[in-house]
Formats: structure tokens, sequence, C-alpha cells
């Protein structure tokens, strides 16, 4: 019973995602999906993450035309550069981790640029110096949204540390 | 050391998500290449198309309410530009129409029996409770008190008092408007007066100040509603029409008839009179 219901949370979630994926991308030209792999990179089990990654890539390569593996591309190797900057310093508070970040999600976003068009037709896809600074806000404000979001879960954690009674 | 056996499973964990990803993503590249996943792509289009393209029709709406909101400024501009576009062709349509009565009026005086007679075109200013008239021809233009004001052969009123920029001209409907009339039933055409008049009876007009009276109507006369009334006093100098019978009173016990007269012309709506100067 409870198998069921993960997977129909897991369905709801799915058009869900979709459906608001599809409203950020045409109103701000601006994905969702990385950021949410991006914070749930090493918080949740790989195996299911790769599932959920996969699934997830293969509906919005079908419904945004690409060819498939397209999105897992571009989810993998950002998140393999920022597994690589992990290896040289800490990425999981301060300010180093936010400037790693920024600059994968800034690599999400300029080989969204690069890659659907690469792989489907083998050329390049436009890239010019206004869609590099609409790549740059982009990875910014995305950037904000994960600081907001840690925030307010940080918040949330504290919170509920504040019932525990702690033993010294 | 069971810590660092622990980091170390995870660090890989991590890894092999990376290594497995890139394995999947090529797997899925190659599987594309080939007319088999053609129903896992038509499968998935079918169940997600639908969201995304709501998704989609969402953020247009969205993206078309900001875009409207931002143009605001822009739209009030065009609209204040559309409004003086409008003005001005209130403005041309509004000149267009007084062309236009000007020149119904001038082809009235033109086909005017008595042409010997000369007029002066003058434009009506106000028209006060219907029975008095200001004009804007005056004693410069060589206006005197007294002429007879007119549209073709319709009578519009007697110039009351002069100066030099315009006139006042009492209408039909004034109390102080009498005149003599005679009515008569045919040879009139279109409001002009063509031969062969019959005077069915004489009559003494008054004006009533909301209505114009006819009184001492001949009781033998066959003088009958929609009868035409003209003028016939030495003050006028000429026939002119001035309208129709109306509510006709034939009380026997009377010694004359009594009636409405309804003019022919609306003098609130008149824009154009003719000033007889000579």
């Amino acid at each position: 019973m409870k198998i069921v219901l993960e997977i129909l949370y897991i369905a709801v979630g799915f058009f869900l995602l979709v459906f608001l994926e599809s409203i950020f991308v045409n109103l701000f030209s601006f994905r969702l999906i990385f950021l949410l792999f991006l914070f749930a990179y090493k918080k949740i089990d790989w195996k299911k993450l790769l599932v959920v990654a996969s699934v997830l890539s293969l509906v919005m390569d079908v419904t945004m035309h690409y060819k498939l593996g397209t999105n897992l591309l571009m989810l993998i190797v950002p998140l393999g550069m920022f597994s690589l900057f992990s290896t040289f310093s800490s990425v999981e508070d301060g300010i180093g981790s936010y400037i790693v970040r920024f600059v994968s999600i800034l690599l999400y976003h300029i080989l969204n640029l690069i890659l659907p068009s690469l792989l489907l037709t083998g050329t390049l896809g436009v890239i010019n110096g206004k869609l590099l600074i609409y790549a740059l806000i982009n990875s910014l404000v995305s950037i904000l949204l994960f600081l907001l979001v840690n925030y307010i879960i940080g918040g949330i954690r504290k919170r509920g540390d504040a019932s525990k009674i702690r033993l010294k | 050391m069971l810590n660092r056996k622990k980091a170390t499973k995870n660090i890989l964990g991590d890894n092999a998500l990376l290594l497995v990803g890139l394995v999947v993503a090529g797997i899925f590249f190659l599987l594309d290449t080939l007319s088999a996943v053609k129903p896992l792509r038509d499968g998935i289009s079918f169940l997600f198309n639908p969201i995304y393209v709501d998704g989609k029709e969402v953020a247009n709406e969205v993206k078309g309410y900001f875009g409207t909101v931002g143009k605001i400024d822009e739209f009030r501009k065009e609209f204040n530009e559309l409004k003086v576009a409008t003005y001005e062709k209130d403005i041309n349509n509004a000149h267009y129409q007084v062309l236009l009565e000007e020149n119904d009026s001038l082809r009235k005086q033109v086909t005017l029996g008595n042409m010997e007679k000369k007029y002066l075109l003058g434009k009506v200013l106000e028209v006060e409770n219907i029975s008095n008239m200001r004009i804007d021809k005056g004693e410069k233009e060589g206006v005197k008190k007294g002429a007879v004001v007119s549209v073709g052969n319709m009578f519009v009123g007697l110039v009351q008092s002069v100066d030099s920029e315009g006139a006042l001209v009492v209408l039909p409907y004034s109390k102080s408007s009498t005149f003599k009339v005679f009515v008569t039933n045919v040879g009139v055409k279109d409001g002009k007066i063509v031969e062969g008049v019959p005077m069915l009876s004489k009559g003494v007009v008054r004006g009533g100040g909301d209505d114009i009276n006819i009184e001492n109507i001949s009781m033998n006369s066959t003088v009958e509603e929609g009868d035409i009334v003209v003028t016939m006093d030495e003050r006028i100098g000429g026939y002119f029409v001035l309208g129709r019978i109306a509510n006709l009173v034939d009380n026997p016990a009377a010694t004359s008839k009594s009636a409405k007269v309804a003019p022919l012309v609306d003098y609130d709506d008149l824009m154009t009179i003719f000033v007889e100067i000579e």
C-alpha cells in the first residue's frame, strides 16, 4: 500500500513538475529541474535520484522535442563539475559553496543553449552576448532561490530541534 | 574507521550517479536513433504534452498580462493620440455638417420665386425659448430693424433690434409676434409658392410663447388641418410660408375658427438664415 501511494505521489509530482517547468521556461526562460536536482544531490539516495532524473529527462526530452538523453546529459555534466569542485573544497556551507553552485547553474544554462541543437542537428545553438547575459541573470536568480530555500529549510529544522530535549 | 568507510561509500555513490547517469543518457541517445523508441515517445507525448501545453498557455497568459501592464504608458499615449484623432474627425464632421446645412439653405434660397430682393446669408448664434433668435449679421452688413428673415420661402421672423455685430430676430412663437396671413390648400410645393394660390381664408397669427395660434379664420371657409399658412402682412412685404394648420377648432357657437400652426422649419435646428437687406 505504501509503495502504491509512493508511486502515486511520484506520478503526481512528475505532472506537477512538468507543468511548473513549462510555466517557468515559457515565462522566464528559467529551468527549474536542475535547481531541484542540485538541491537533492547528495541529500537523497543516488539510485532514486537517478531513476527520477532519467524519467523526468525522458519526459522533458519528448515534450521539448529534443533527442532522448539531452536533458539527462544537461543535468549530469554540471553536476559532475559540481562534484569535481566538491573534492577540492567544502560545498556544504559558506559562500564558496554558493559560488560553486552558481558556476554549475551557469554551465547548465549555457549547455541549455548549446546541447539540444548540437545533439539534434549537429550544430551549436544560437549563442550571443544577450543570451549569455540572460543565462547569467537566470543563474543569479536561481542561486538566490537556492539560498532562500536553504534558509527556509534551515529555519524549519531549527524549529524542529527546539522541541527536542538536549543532553549536554 | 566506520565513519571513513561510510564516507568513502557515499562519495562512490555520488560519483556512481554521474557515471551511471552518463551511461543512461548515452543509451537514451543511441535508442533514439532507432525507430524502436517511437512508441515510447508517443506514450510520453500522449501523457505529458497536454500538461506541458497547458503550462505554456498559462505562462503566455501571465506574460500577456504583465506585458500589457508594462506597456500601460505606451497604451495611454496611444489612447490620447486616438482621442485627439477622434476629436479632429468630429470637428471635420461637424464642419462638413455645417457646410451641408448651408448648402441646403442656399439651394432653398436659390429656388425663391421672388429673386428681385437681396438677401444676406447669416448664421444663427442662439435661439432663446423658441421666441427670439440671435444672428451674426448686424448694422455693419446692412441689416435693418424690421427686416424679414427667411430660409427660401419659409418665414423665420422679423428683425427686432440691430447692433453693429448682430441682430435679434423675433420668431412667430414670440408673444409679441402678430401678423396677417391667409390659408391655402394648393399652390405650395416644397415650401415654394407656385402660381394659382386659392385663398381659403384670411387670418391673424399670434405667438403663444410655446405655440403659434391662428385666429379669425372664416367660419364659412373650408380650411382643414394640413392646409398651408402663408404670410400677407405689409411689414413682411411678401408671401412666405409659415407652416401648416394643426388642431383646428371648429366651434359652431363661435364667430370664427381657430387653430395652431405647425412651422415648416424647426427653429431650434436652424443654422443658416437669410436676411432681406433691400
